[in-house]
């Protein structure tokens, strides 16, 4: 039956209806009195109406009718109820079995990936992570396990929320999705506000925060670094372990000694990022100050193309090796030796530099002959290093140098004469190239030389300080055998050593541009 | 002579008695339908009843035996809504239905001039309700025949009321129009 257009008939029928459930509100009431009042149709077809309800009250019993053409009706839907029943109860089991295959998996799934394997190899940059010994590839999945960094650094993301950086060398154990034990180098953690338990030996790092460093290095106690947020250090359990041995230092770099469950609050600091290996690479600025922040930034310059020394003076006092281009510019490691300088906080926190006495002293670091045989002014080449002088010491202070005397390619060198710094070239009467700039000011200041080889023979030889280009000329120059000396001049009869700081060491085969050299400033 | 005038009297009303019971139970459906056109409520339906009843068998003396006692009775019954209609009309905050006496007697006089016309339209209206499908059928026997409220049926066929109402409502206005569908056929074939 369907159902009849909104008529004034069907309006009058239905407050008719309402009449007889006694529906009726007040207003309907009175419009039913005034239509009956006014037309006699209407009221006829109130008593028909009425009297059909009251016939439906008396006699709506099965027996009024014909028994067998209601009850085969009735049969014949039950019958076809049944049927319908069956056929729904059958789709309905069928139905729920692929519901419930549906959600196994879900569930299978979910646990695989988000129970059993949560974590995410998000980027890797110079570098192999193993995952319990099997290597992964960017968008692996991974869980409980050991994680172990080769080289450069990586992102891996944990629970979809916390994001940890390790460094090359690091190794982790993942112990659940909010605690992991750090077992070897140093990593650094962002964590969304997410609580995050660092197991380091005996002693659980609890962030309160969202981001902090922890580094392991070998044969040393651990250092913490509080990046943004706060962090609590110690083992609630063993109330005589204390943090003496520990460190924990500031986003700035001071480094404060700590008692065990001391919190200490975050310095203004920019937050790290986790990106992209490109991007990795790329937001090092953002780590400034971290430690990781530095091996990030020497990853970057390892990656300029032509680079083939670089001294950044890290880990000296495990090594006296020096970063050198060898082969298919890979970077290695080739000899050298460190005489008498010394480590000094470098242009970086957390990032050494070398202190050169000067003077009469010694100190210097030299290279072997062989690894120094590239670094030829006859061809082209950069010379880009990161100076901080304290005094003008003698009548040539060298910074860095090739060969002396007859000997001599090319040498680095402040002129106490008339306080200005330059470069001299040529065996037997250097010609000098020279800029009169504030060197000796207590400040960090970058001096960068290129050599550029003409087809007639001379090298053009441009002069940057600072990143500006402040001298260039055209000249002739010669080779040499003698080995690279930083800080200081070959030995000899006499020693006309640098006093200051030299930090970030760097020699390229090519002409870097005035632009490369800026960003290499930055 | 007092003693068998007493008993004859005796035996008078018993047989009135007698006699009145047996025509009440016979139309008392019938008087209770009359009622229920002007109270459609039941509780008022119900006192409505009683107090008929009463009259009825206070007047019963005024019924001429062999006539049709329900008519006689719904006339009754009818004076006895109309009362309460008028009781209706006096209170002011009466918020239902109250017709006015002229009302009340213009549509008495529609219902008794239309008697037979009436019975025409409850024949067809039981052939209209065998034509129903069953989902209807149960509806309006749940409703009628078992005498369950809309909640009640509301409650077993998980609807709300108002669906159950509105059902129920289309169902009674299709039957209306259903038999006044049939009456036309006839007319024509008559």
């Amino acid at each position: 039956m369907t159902e009849q257009a909104m008529t004034p008939d069907h309006k009058f029928l239905k407050l008719v209806d309402a009449y007889c459930n006694n529906v009726l509100d007040a207003q309907s009431a009175r419009h039913l009195t005034d239509i009956l009042e006014s037309d006699a149709a209407s009221r006829r077809q109130f008593i028909e109406y009425v009297d059909l309800h009251n016939e439906l009250y008396d006699h709506i019993r099965l027996e009024d009718y014909d028994l067998n053409v209601v009850l085969n009706r009735l049969d014949d839907d039950e019958a076809g109820m049944k049927r319908l029943h069956r056929r729904h109860m059958m789709l309905a089991s069928l139905a729920s079995c692929v519901l419930c295959s549906m959600l196994l998996m879900s569930v299978g799934y979910w646990y695989i990936q988000y129970a059993y394997y949560f974590g995410e190899l998000l980027a890797i940059a110079n570098g192999q992570l193993t995952f319990r010994d099997e290597p992964l590839t960017v968008n692996d999945r991974l869980g409980f396990g050991r994680l172990a960094l080769n080289d450069g650094a990586a992102t891996i993301e944990i629970a979809g929320r916390t994001r940890f950086l390790m460094s090359a060398g690091s190794e982790v154990e993942i112990l659940s999705r909010s605690s992991m034990r750090l077992t070897k180098g140093n990593i650094s953690v962002q964590t969304g506000g997410r609580q995050i338990d660092i197991l380091v030996g005996e002693r659980k790092l609890t962030n309160l925060g969202t981001e902090f460093s922890v580094s392991l290095p070998e044969g040393r106690n651990s250092e913490v670094q509080v990046i943004q947020g706060a962090l609590s250090v110690g083992n609630q359990e063993k109330s005589e372990s204390s943090m003496a041995s520990s460190h924990i230092s500031s986003g700035q770099g001071a480094a404060m000694g700590t008692r065990k469950g001391e919190t200490v609050d975050s310095l203004p600091f920019n937050p790290c990022t986790f990106l992209s290996p490109t991007e990795l690479v790329e937001t090092i600025d953002k780590f400034e100050s971290s430690r990781i922040a530095h091996s990030l930034r020497e990853m970057k310059l390892n990656r300029t193309e032509g680079l083939v020394l670089r001294h950044s003076f890290e880990d000296v006092t495990l090594s006296s090796k020096l970063a050198l281009n060898q082969a298919e510019g890979k970077l290695s490691f080739g000899e050298g030796k460190i005489i008498d300088a010394t480590p000094t906080p470098g242009r970086h926190a957390h990032a050494n530099a070398m202190h050169f006495r000067g003077g009469s002293f010694e100190d210097r670091i030299e290279l072997t002959p062989e690894d120094s045989a590239q670094l030829d002014a006859t061809r082209p080449m950069t010379v880009l290093m990161w100076v901080r002088a304290e005094r003008f010491e003698h009548r040539f202070s060298r910074l860095i140098s090739r060969g002396r005397g007859s000997e001599l390619s090319w040498a680095i060198w402040f002129r106490r004469q008339d306080r200005v710094l330059g470069l001299g070239y040529g065996p037997t009467k250097p010609d000098n190239i020279v800029a009169d700039v504030p060197i000796v000011d207590g400040k960090w200041h970058q001096i960068a030389f290129t050599f550029d080889p003409t087809i007639d023979g001379e090298t053009n030889i441009s002069f940057y300080f600072d990143g500006e280009l402040v001298n260039q000329t055209a000249a002739k120059t010669t080779s040499t055998t003698a080995p690279l000396v930083i800080g200081n001049c070959q030995e000899g009869e006499s020693w006309n050593g640098f006093t200051g700081d030299i930090d970030e060491v760097s020699i390229f085969n090519r002409v870097l541009p005035a632009e490369e050299l800026k960003q290499l400033m930055q | 002579m007092y003693e068998s005038q007493f008993l004859t009297s005796e035996d008078e009303r018993d047989d009135e008695r007698q006699l009145f019971v047996r025509e009440l139970s016979q139309s008392h459906q019938r008087i209770y339908r009359c009622i229920r056109t002007w109270l459609p409520d039941r509780n008022d339906a119900d006192d409505a009843m009683q107090e008929t009843c009463l009259f009825l068998w206070q007047r019963f003396d005024q019924f001429t035996p062999g006539t049709d006692f329900t008519r006689w009775a719904c006339t009754i019954a009818f004076k006895v809504a109309r009362r309460v209609h008028e009781k209706r009309r006096r209170k002011q905050k009466f918020q239902g239905i109250a017709f006015s006496d002229e009302l009340m007697t213009d549509l008495r006089r529609v219902q008794e001039g239309n008697f037979e016309y009436l019975e025409l339209r409850r024949e067809q209206l039981h052939r209209c309700v065998t034509s129903l499908e069953a989902k209807e059928l149960n509806l309006l026997y749940a409703f009628y025949g078992e005498d369950r409220s809309i909640d009640e049926i509301a409650v077993d066929t998980r609807q709300t009321g108002r669906t159950v109402y509105r059902h129920l409502e289309r169902i009674r206005m299709a039957l209306y129009r259903c038999v006044n569908r049939r009456l036309k056929l006839e007319d024509r074939h008559d």
